[in-house]
């Protein structure tokens, strides 16, 4: 899967044919698109059936909402990414508890020294640009917010996976992210 | 205090987005957007990078069947097996729709009752929502003709510059024949070739949606969004 991504203007142009009815270029939006979209929701339900029925009913949303999708707010795979999310995020949260965070989930990699490996998933500029921003943060602060965005976490189920007081985690989470802002803005 | 506020749309913009703003705070901050654009700025801004994130994970290719899927539960199904797919719906309907149906044909016709013979089936086209467009009726005439009529439903989303064809689908899996269009409002009726009742008897109804006029191709070329069958009164 190591295709150059699609342009995003190439994506919006698709979504802007879906939203008209256009089957073909449906299929080939998501041809482009959900093998990334698909290790997300893999990433957050850490089970290959919850991922594709994720995957599905992001998609038949994708489906229906692609009118509403606006190219001045967000780009096409924020926009998708964002309903693949949300779709996972809400699946994992109706799921009973015990099943929380997998035990496979490998957040530690984030907190590891060598980043080079969550480096070589990249296929778009962008991301490079945060994950050196994110290099400047302390491991710890790093993983928070990845497993916040990966999981959903909020501040208290942060300070009981992570061990530290939840002042701590607030503090954490506020620092690291202006400080991303600041990384970010210079970039 | 300026600073404040700048610093402040952004901390909380960008928890909002992580997800870490919960509870109260989250409520109190989206009523704040609502008045602010340019807190929808800043909401966009995080965003686009933060959901980057999602970019530094694995691509995975998903299963063709879960494309698959995904096309039948947008276009009900490719025509083709799409009487498949209607009969196990049919086995697990409740009889509930049909009786229904037959009541309001047998209301809807009783004026006319008089002059021309009853319905012999009924059908409720319905999407894949279960959600009813057409109410269908088949009437047998002694000369050997038959005629379908078409009620549309108020729970009906029209398509103005569009048409609804209706198909009926073979049992033997042969290509599907088309019986003309459906109303978007009010009722029409066609006239039904005596070599199709076979075909209607144990076939599948389907309705694609189609430029205005009809398919152009003489095969559906459009998404499949309403399915049926007849049931016999």
């Amino acid at each position: 899967m190591a295709t150059s991504p699609p342009s995003s203007p190439e994506l919006s142009l698709l979504l802007a044919r879906t939203s008209q009815g256009d089957r073909q270029a449906f299929s080939k939006l998501y041809e482009a698109t959900s093998a990334k979209l698909f290790g997300l929701a893999i990433r957050i339900l850490s089970r290959r059936d919850l991922a594709e029925e994720a995957l599905q009913d992001a998609f038949v949303s994708v489906w229906h909402h692609a009118g509403s999708f606006n190219e001045d707010k967000a780009s096409a795979m924020t926009w998708m990414t964002t309903i693949v999310r949300n779709r996972c995020l809400d699946m994992l949260r109706a799921m009973p508890h015990e099943h929380g965070l997998g035990e496979d989930q490998d957040f530690d990699q984030w907190a590891s020294e060598d980043l080079s490996p969550i480096e070589q998933a990249i296929s778009g500029q962008e991301a490079h640009v945060l994950l050196n921003c994110m290099k400047a943060l302390a491991p710890l602060q790093r993983q928070a917010i990845a497993m916040s965005y990966f999981h959903g976490l909020a501040h208290e189920q942060l300070a009981q996976q992570l061990i530290q007081p939840l002042g701590t985690i607030k503090t954490w989470i506020r620092r690291g992210l202006q400080s991303l802002k600041n990384c970010i803005a210079k970039a | 205090m300026n600073y404040d506020n700048e610093h402040l749309k952004d901390m909380l913009s960008a928890e909002y987005v992580l997800g870490t703003l919960r509870g109260r705070a989250r409520r109190r901050f989206l009523r704040l957007v609502e008045t602010r654009p340019e807190w929808q700025a800043a909401i966009d801004w995080w965003r686009h990078r933060l959901n980057l994130l999602a970019d530094m994970v694995p691509a995975i290719a998903p299963r063709k069947e879960v494309w698959q899927h995904i096309e039948i539960r947008l276009y009900g199904q490719r025509l083709r097996s799409a009487l498949n797919w209607w009969r196990g719906l049919a086995l697990a309907a409740s009889s509930f729709v049909v009786v229904l149906a037959v009541f309001m044909v047998i209301q809807a016709q009783q004026p006319a009752s008089i002059t021309s013979p009853a319905p012999t089936n009924v059908a409720v086209l319905t999407d894949t929502d279960a959600k009813a467009g057409w109410m269908l009726s088949l009437t047998r005439r002694s000369d050997g003709k038959a005629e379908m009529h078409a009620a549309a439903l108020p729970s009906l989303q029209a398509f103005p510059d569009k048409s609804f064809e209706l198909w009926v689908l073979p049992p033997d899996k042969s290509a599907p024949v088309s019986l003309g269009i459906l109303p978007q409002q009010g009722k029409a009726s066609m006239p039904i070739p005596p070599t199709l009742l076979a075909a209607l008897d144990k076939g599948g109804l389907a309705v694609s949606l189609e430029p205005q006029g009809g398919s152009p191709t003489g095969a559906p070329t459009g998404p499949v969004l309403y399915q049926g069958k007849l049931a016999q009164i």
